[in-house]
């Protein structure tokens, strides 16, 4: 066979191994929302079942609640993975829908908590954390860090929920609302006894004193 | 594709014309006698063969021990060092064959050697037909890279000679025609790769260079790190150097584009897989130092908290590299396994056995041949001075620029 037609067979082989590439990519990244979303309706249809239970009943099963938060914590890394890979097979909208209805599993989850806290021989403390991923925010990422700190600490008597408030999901508008949240980082530190607001970047030994 | 397509000529020889080997040798007492006895076993017509020692003023015994062979078919010459190139040229002149064997004093070659190359000149223009090339001794880390190496090139060889672009006559049992130094002249004498540019000069007369997988020459390899970089250093900095000079003189386009863009595929590629590499491995460690800083270094409540939670640690990663790294991995999974296929070939005529070790080894020469082009194109650039042997090389850009503006 002469030299230019193998080259051209072997350009045209490159071609179709390149777009191989970019089909497996795309495929597998569909792949992968999909797992991740799927672990949300898990999580979801756990934390909803649960809510409705303590609704109703006097349900008092701390370990099975403690297993709800500890899934509710992988889902939310493996979400956190998923935008700081900022893969450009995974559309922007989808993602930003999947972090709101996550927010609102959060939200729920947290009503479940205090009912918890309640009526129920359970001592946590929660920290709602606010934080602001359309903007620059370094002191988000430290404050993220030192909130990791306290979670490995206290573990499962530590529930944190964070949030962005860039998001329009009506409970994050109405705590921004009542609790004068503007600047981030903050945290809310809402405890058996009190209620406490952290504005600005905290350092974890301060946040401890009120644990 | 060329490897699946073209296919290899060759011609039977009637007679067995009359050849010369040249054996230039500096201080190499303890490999010399090796060498000579894998040519006297050369199975050839004695009365047509012809050894030529050149001892190129080695400090040590290797005159001595070479005279002991000398005889009917092994002449022994002397002369004051000036590097291999000048030693060729020296046996040149002393050669009476038709053909002419370049033999490094390092090396050993099989006794069907000459008779199998010789069927390569099957047509009037082929000039050189060089051998396949591999380690005399596998023993070490760095000689089990180097193995690879020699298989990786040797593919390429193959692949090279079917397109005519073979650009290096390797010093280890290359066979020339006697004519073609008539034609084209001697060794460059103040070249860093005399092998390679003699073999460029010959593609620019319109010349064909021809490769025999079959006939395998065992050569002594670098055994520390620093040899093994002092050696990369000179074939680098001697191609780049070559090929600018000959790119233009080399008339057959597809020549000259197909080693100037297979230099770069395999140059650029593997650097810039390393730089990827170092940049996620730099950043990862930059990320968790940042983690534990902002945490005053509390690492034991982090790594507790991380051992309760290890059944998470496989979905994790599932999702980091199935999101981020996959895009990248595929090419580099391909590039490997195009690099794997390369030696695996090569090892059918080699017969090669540890598989096993492929893997291991292949990995570590794509970074370790990534390092040797950084550090070589930074001397090309910035370089001062390198010597080897009798060769000294000032021949850096800034050093250009400094003799320019004087």
């Amino acid at each position: 066979m002469e030299v230019n037609k193998i080259l051209i067979l072997a350009l045209l082989f490159s071609f179709l191994t390149f777009l191989l590439g970019i089909s497996l990519g795309y495929y597998l990244n569909k792949y992968l929302f999909d797992l991740v979303y799927e672990e949300y309706e898990s999580v979801k249809l756990m934390v909803e079942s649960m809510q409705y239970l303590t609704n109703d009943e006097n349900y008092c099963d701390i370990e099975k609640f403690n297993f709800l938060t500890r899934s509710l914590d992988e889902l939310g890394n493996k979400i956190a993975i998923l935008q700081n890979s900022k893969s450009f097979f995974i559309s922007e909208n989808k993602f930003r829908l999947l972090k709101a209805q996550y927010f609102n599993l959060q939200y729920l989850h947290m009503s479940l908590a205090r009912k918890m806290m309640e009526r129920c021989n359970f001592n946590a403390s929660i920290i709602i954390y606010f934080y602001d991923d359309s903007i620059e925010c370094k002191e988000c990422d430290i404050q993220g860090y030192k909130l990791s700190l306290l979670k490995a600490k206290y573990r499962d008597n530590l529930l944190i929920y964070s949030f962005d408030i860039s998001y329009k999901n009506s409970f994050i508008i109405y705590f921004k609302e009542i609790y004068s949240i503007d600047i981030v980082p903050s945290i809310i530190l809402i405890t058996k006894n009190k209620t406490k607001v952290f504005r600005g970047l905290t350092d974890y030994e301060e946040i401890e004193k009120d644990l | 594709m060329i490897y699946f397509f073209k296919e290899i000529k060759k011609k039977k020889l009637d007679t067995y014309p009359k050849v010369s080997i040249i054996v230039p040798a500096y201080n190499e007492e303890k490999n010399i006698e090796e060498t000579i006895n894998s040519l006297l076993n050369l199975d050839y017509d004695k009365d047509k063969l012809e050894i030529i020692v050149v001892d190129d003023g080695s400090k040590d015994k290797t005159y001595e021990i070479a005279r002991k062979y000398e005889g009917k078919n092994v002449k022994v010459l002397r002369k004051e060092n000036g590097g291999k190139a000048s030693a060729l040229n020296y046996g040149l002149k002393h050669a009476s064959g038709e053909f002419i064997v370049t033999m490094d004093a390092d090396s050993i070659v099989p006794k069907d050697a000459l008779k199998k190359m010789l069927e390569y000149f099957d047509e009037e223009n082929v000039m050189v037909v060089v051998p396949s090339i591999q380690v005399k001794e596998r023993k070490k880390f760095l000689e089990m890279i180097q193995s690879v190496e020699y298989s990786y090139n040797n593919f390429l060889r193959m692949i090279f000679d079917k397109l005519n672009s073979i650009y290096v006559a390797p010093g280890p049992f290359s066979i020339f025609r006697r004519k073609v130094f008539d034609i084209v002249g001697g060794f460059d004498e103040k070249n860093l790769t005399e092998d390679m540019e003699i073999a460029m000069r010959i593609l620019s007369f319109g010349f064909k260079i021809r490769y025999c997988p079959e006939v395998i020459v065992k050569t002594k390899a670098p055994k520390g790190f620093v040899s093994l970089l002092k050696q990369r250093l000179r074939w680098y900095l001697g191609f780049i150097e070559n090929f600018l000079v000959y790119r233009k003189k080399i008339t057959d386009k597809i020549v000259v584009n197909l080693v100037f863009s297979s230099a770069i595929l395999f140059i650029i590629l593997p650097i810039l897989n390393l730089f990827l590499f170092l940049y996620d491995v730099i950043r990862s460690f930059y990320l968790q130092f940042l983690f534990y800083y902002h945490i005053d270094f509390n690492i034991k409540p982090i790594f507790e908290y991380s051992i309760s939670n290890y059944h998470n640690i496989f979905g994790n990663l599932l999702v980091e590299y199935l999101s981020r790294g996959f895009f990248l991995l595929f090419y580099n999974i391909v590039l490997f396994l195009i690099f794997l296929f390369f030696i695996l070939k090569s090892w059918k005529i080699e017969k090669e056995r540890s598989k096993i070790s492929l893997f291991i080894y292949s990995f570590v020469y794509i970074f370790m041949y990534s390092i040797f082009w950084i550090i070589a194109i930074y001397y090309k650039i910035f370089g001062k001075e390198l010597k080897w042997g009798g060769v000294v090389w000032k021949n850096s850009l800034i050093n250009k620029i400094k003799n320019g503006s004087k």
